[in-house]
């Protein structure tokens, strides 16, 4: 209740700076205008501005960036990554050979390859966990050992809670899926599977040997992975998943 | 698909994609200066400075897919210095923080909500000193996360939820506080 508290004045704060913000206008005359000012300081000082290789190189990708973007692929709702490009656009750059820009990679949603983000995991406490991460992540009432959130993608976390009960560790992750998320689990072949569905949602268990179980299952879009380092019954995972909050 | 012919490096070239940066986040950054210093002339004349600085130092940008808001930052800062500069800075510190529990949130958030005390929230927001406003603007219009904020104004993320927080505290106390000028 007081979380909706807070997200009401958010809201409120967040519409009416967009709305004072969105209202302040000028024209593309007057910015032509500035442009032609600027474009005399810059020549006034010439060597403050470092044309060196580094800020050209910089430049001339912003500008491809830029204006490959304006073609229409920038204003849809993916993300464009420009990962490997970058890179052999600057090689080839640095070669002053010809920048073929035909090619692009869109970044999958839910994926965690995109090395643009920092992706060392931060420590932090549930609440603060709850701050950033944009999901109503869910906790186990089990004594918690601590919180560990990564960033995957710019909006998206990895939630990893680790617990311990009088039995072993359990570790919960969860993560918002993405539009086309797949997941692979390689586990031995002696595993035993077993798949059951409470309140429509299906849950699968893995059980792998006598020391190790896992659980999975996503939940509006959030995937969850239950890693329990000890061999769990279906009967007790029902009251784990009952007991999350 | 455009193939770029680069085989001189000269001065034009580099201008040309510089004014391609210019013109695609011009008015953003114009805003975020307009929001602080409440003046065209100079909103304008800041962000031209703030390009003037973002050329300077292209070389220190890590991420280029941050490029707009890392500008905006450097608007922003420019706008704050003005500020402060001018001695435009309304000190809110000396205002009685009152605790705010809950159930007087809760008031002041349904009053808030009829239209003409919008009008007072946006004349709060404005009364507030520029390092709130900077902080508030990349939080609620740019969006940017915590840790993006961290990132561009190279402070920890503690600092920044609780410059946020007391932001929205003098928001509060202020909208109390003209509440009651009002009654």
């Amino acid at each position: 209740m007081i979380k909706e508290k807070r997200d009401k004045l958010d809201e409120l704060i967040q519409n009416v700076i967009s709305e004072e913000l969105d209202s302040i206008d000028i024209s593309d005359e007057e910015i032509e205008l500035e442009w032609s000012k600027l474009k005399q300081k810059m020549h006034k000082r010439p060597r403050r501005i470092k044309y060196n290789r580094t800020n050209k190189i910089v430049a001339v990708i912003l500008g491809t960036v830029i204006s490959v973007g304006l073609l229409g692929q920038v204003m849809d709702n993916e993300t464009v990554a420009w990962k490997r490009n970058l890179k052999d656009v600057v090689k080839i750059f640095e070669n002053k050979k010809t920048i073929n820009n035909t090619s692009t990679i869109k970044s999958e949603k839910g994926n965690s390859s995109d090395e643009t983000y920092e992706n060392a995991p931060m420590n932090m406490s549930i609440e603060e966990a709850r701050d950033i991460v944009n999901f109503n992540f869910k906790t186990l009432p089990y004594k918690e050992q601590n919180l560990i959130i990564k960033q995957i993608t710019e909006n998206d976390y990895k939630v990893e809670l680790n617990y311990i009960d009088d039995k072993g560790k359990i570790r919960l992750i969860q993560f918002p899926e993405g539009d086309e998320y797949k997941e692979n689990i390689n586990v031995p072949k002696e595993s035993i599977i077993e798949k059951f569905k409470i309140n429509n949602i299906t849950y699968t268990i893995v059980k792998i040997g006598d020391k190790k179980s896992k659980v999975l299952w996503s939940y509006y879009g959030i995937r969850n992975i239950l890693d329990i380092k000890y061999s769990i019954k279906k009967e007790e995972v029902v009251e784990m998943i009952k007991g999350m909050k | 698909m455009q193939v770029l012919n680069y085989t001189e490096e000269t001065q034009e070239s580099i201008e040309e994609y510089q004014y391609l940066l210019y013109k695609t986040y011009y008015k953003d950054v114009f805003r975020t200066i307009y929001y602080i210093v409440k003046n065209k002339e100079v909103a304008k004349e800041l962000t031209n400075d703030a390009y003037l600085k973002a050329f300077e130092n292209m070389h220190s940008l890590k991420n280029l897919n941050k490029v707009k808001s890392w500008i905006c930052v450097i608007a922003s800062n420019l706008a704050k210095n003005y500020m402060k500069k001018n001695n435009r800075v309304i000190s809110l510190d000396n205002i009685d923080y009152i605790s705010t529990s809950y159930d007087i949130e809760d008031d002041i958030i349904k009053s808030i909500e009829k239209k003409e005390n919008l009008n007072k929230l946006k004349q709060v927001l404005q009364d507030l000193d520029p390092d709130s406003k900077q902080i508030i603007i990349m939080r609620y219009y740019k969006e940017l996360s915590y840790k993006s904020i961290c990132e561009q104004l190279n402070l920890k993320i503690g600092t920044v939820k609780s410059r946020i927080n007391r932001a929205k505290e003098k928001i509060y106390n202020l909208l109390k506080k003209e509440g009651d000028i009002n009654d």
